[in-house]
């Protein structure tokens, strides 16, 4: 045992060294390890924060691709929504003026039946209609007779021009009304240079008033639904379809004209309601007396047509 | 207004004075002179519009039958059919001119008769831009001539006066 007790050998110290070594380099790896796992989980949670973040842009991404897709839905229920606010806006002008328009037509009717109503009118207006009641029967009068009456009835006439005059007189224009442009909304489709199939024609007159037309109440409502009739009828004969039939809907309460468009259109349709409505605007006595003019705006037929959506 | 040459006419007694509806009028304008500038018509336009329109008138207001019949509706209704066949509704004529002139109940009874020959096939019904025309369809004109004539009825005409 004494050899036991000996120095210890290189070797042996050696060996041990390296058990030391050994555990040494373990903690080393230990705490190396450790690290690169925490690094690891910091990236992870770094790219689980950034895959949320790509998520969430991604969603964006989809979102505003469908808002934007829903963009021409939106368009459509604005410009409607405009139409159907701009028809009752239009026709409470259309109302309003009609009641100034009626004053100034009693106005001229008054200042009329009160010239009849002076005897000595009175009495020539008489001698006129009585010449024309026997106007038939002249001829189987001698012929200096028949002059005699003819010169007298010239003259009677030409003592009445005062009260013919003012009979078809314009009605004067009200200096108290603002101008104001009301829409005649034109619907075609399709909406673009190819062959115009459908047409229709909205305007601010209730559909009620088509319905009790014959009630007669002359307001500006009925006789722009007069006009817009014969619009339709000059805009169908200048694009070469006389005689195509025009049908009354009733869209919202509003008047809606719709074409009966079964040929080929010749002529360019815009072309030809701006003209109709120019002539409106020139000639339509009632209209320019409370300073109403007609604006056409062209609009596509999707608009109106709720039928497509009804069925989704 | 008292007198007659100082009378204007609204739109709706031009239309009712031509037995049409007020956008008939409207179209028949628009589509020959023009709308005038104002909306009133005197008793020489109401004349002209009636010459220009083409209308006419196929009942007198005391109806002077050329057909004797006990049954008063089909006596009216063989008297209609008659006047279709002699009236040359061979080219089309405006449906209401078929009607100018009779009112009422009669005039009821004759629309629904119109109906049934529309739907029968005996007329030809196609609109056009102040009215809807009507003509005879010449293979099925027969019907209409056994009608005038007493000798046979479709059972929707027969219905008419048999309820």
């Amino acid at each position: 045992m004494k050899r036991n007790r000996q120095m210890q050998s290189v070797v042996s110290k050696s060996l041990e060294e390296t058990l030391v070594w050994r555990q040494n380099q373990e903690e080393s790896f230990e705490r190396k390890e450790r690290e690169l796992e925490r690094e690891e989980a910091d990236l992870q949670e770094e790219f689980r924060k950034i895959k949320e973040k790509i998520q969430s842009v991604q969603n964006l991404q989809e979102k505003t691709k469908n808002e934007r897709a829903e963009l021409s839905g939106k368009e459509l229920q604005r410009k409607r929504q405009i139409i159907f606010e701009g028809l009752q806006n239009e026709n409470e002008v259309l109302l309003n003026r009609s009641v100034e328009y009626k004053k100034i037509e009693e106005k001229q009717q008054k200042n009329l039946e009160n010239m009849l109503s002076i005897p000595e009118i009175a009495k020539k207006v008489e001698e006129y209609e009585d010449f024309l009641d026997k106007e038939d029967a002249l001829s189987q009068l001698p012929a200096s007779y028949r002059d005699a009456i003819l010169a007298h009835h010239q003259h009677v006439r030409k003592d009445l021009k005062p009260v013919f005059d003012a009979m078809n007189s314009p009605l004067p224009r009200s200096e108290d009304l603002e101008p104001i442009s009301l829409t005649i909304q034109i619907f075609m489709e399709p909406f673009s240079d190819e062959e115009v199939t459908e047409i229709a024609v909205l305007f601010p007159v209730r559909f009620e008033r088509y319905v009790n037309w014959q009630d007669d109440r002359g307001s500006l409502e009925d006789l722009l639904l007069f006009r817009i009739n014969g619009l339709l009828s000059g805009v169908l004969k200048k694009i070469g379809m006389p005689n195509a039939s025009i049908q009354e809907e009733d869209l919202d309460g509003y008047m809606l004209l719709l074409m009966d468009i079964t040929s080929e259109i010749s002529g360019d349709v815009k072309m030809a309601f701006q003209s109709e409505i120019s002539r409106i605007n020139k000639l339509a006595s009632e209209l320019n007396v409370v300073g109403i003019t007609l604006e056409p705006v062209f609009l596509a037929s999707e608009l109106i047509d709720f039928a497509e959506e009804e069925t989704l | 207004m008292k007198y007659k040459s100082f009378q204007k006419f609204s739109i709706v007694e031009v239309s009712q004075r031509l037995d049409i509806q007020p956008q008939q009028l409207a179209r028949h304008l628009g589509h020959s002179t023009g709308i005038p500038s104002r909306l009133r018509f005197d008793e020489a336009d109401v004349e002209k519009i009636y010459v220009e329109m083409g209308l006419k008138t196929w009942w007198e207001p005391n109806i002077q039958y050329a057909v004797q019949d006990e049954n008063p509706n089909r006596r009216l209704i063989r008297e209609f059919a008659t006047r279709m066949l002699n009236n040359g509704l061979t080219q089309p004529q405006r449906s209401d001119t078929l009607l100018r002139g009779i009112g009422g109940q009669k005039k009821a009874l004759l629309r629904t008769f119109l109906n049934e020959l529309v739907k029968l096939g005996v007329l030809f019904s196609q609109g056009s831009i102040s009215s809807v025309n009507l003509r005879l369809e010449p293979n099925n004109k027969i019907v209409l001539e056994q009608i005038a004539s007493d000798i046979r009825y479709p059972p929707s005409i027969l219905a008419l006066w048999e309820g």
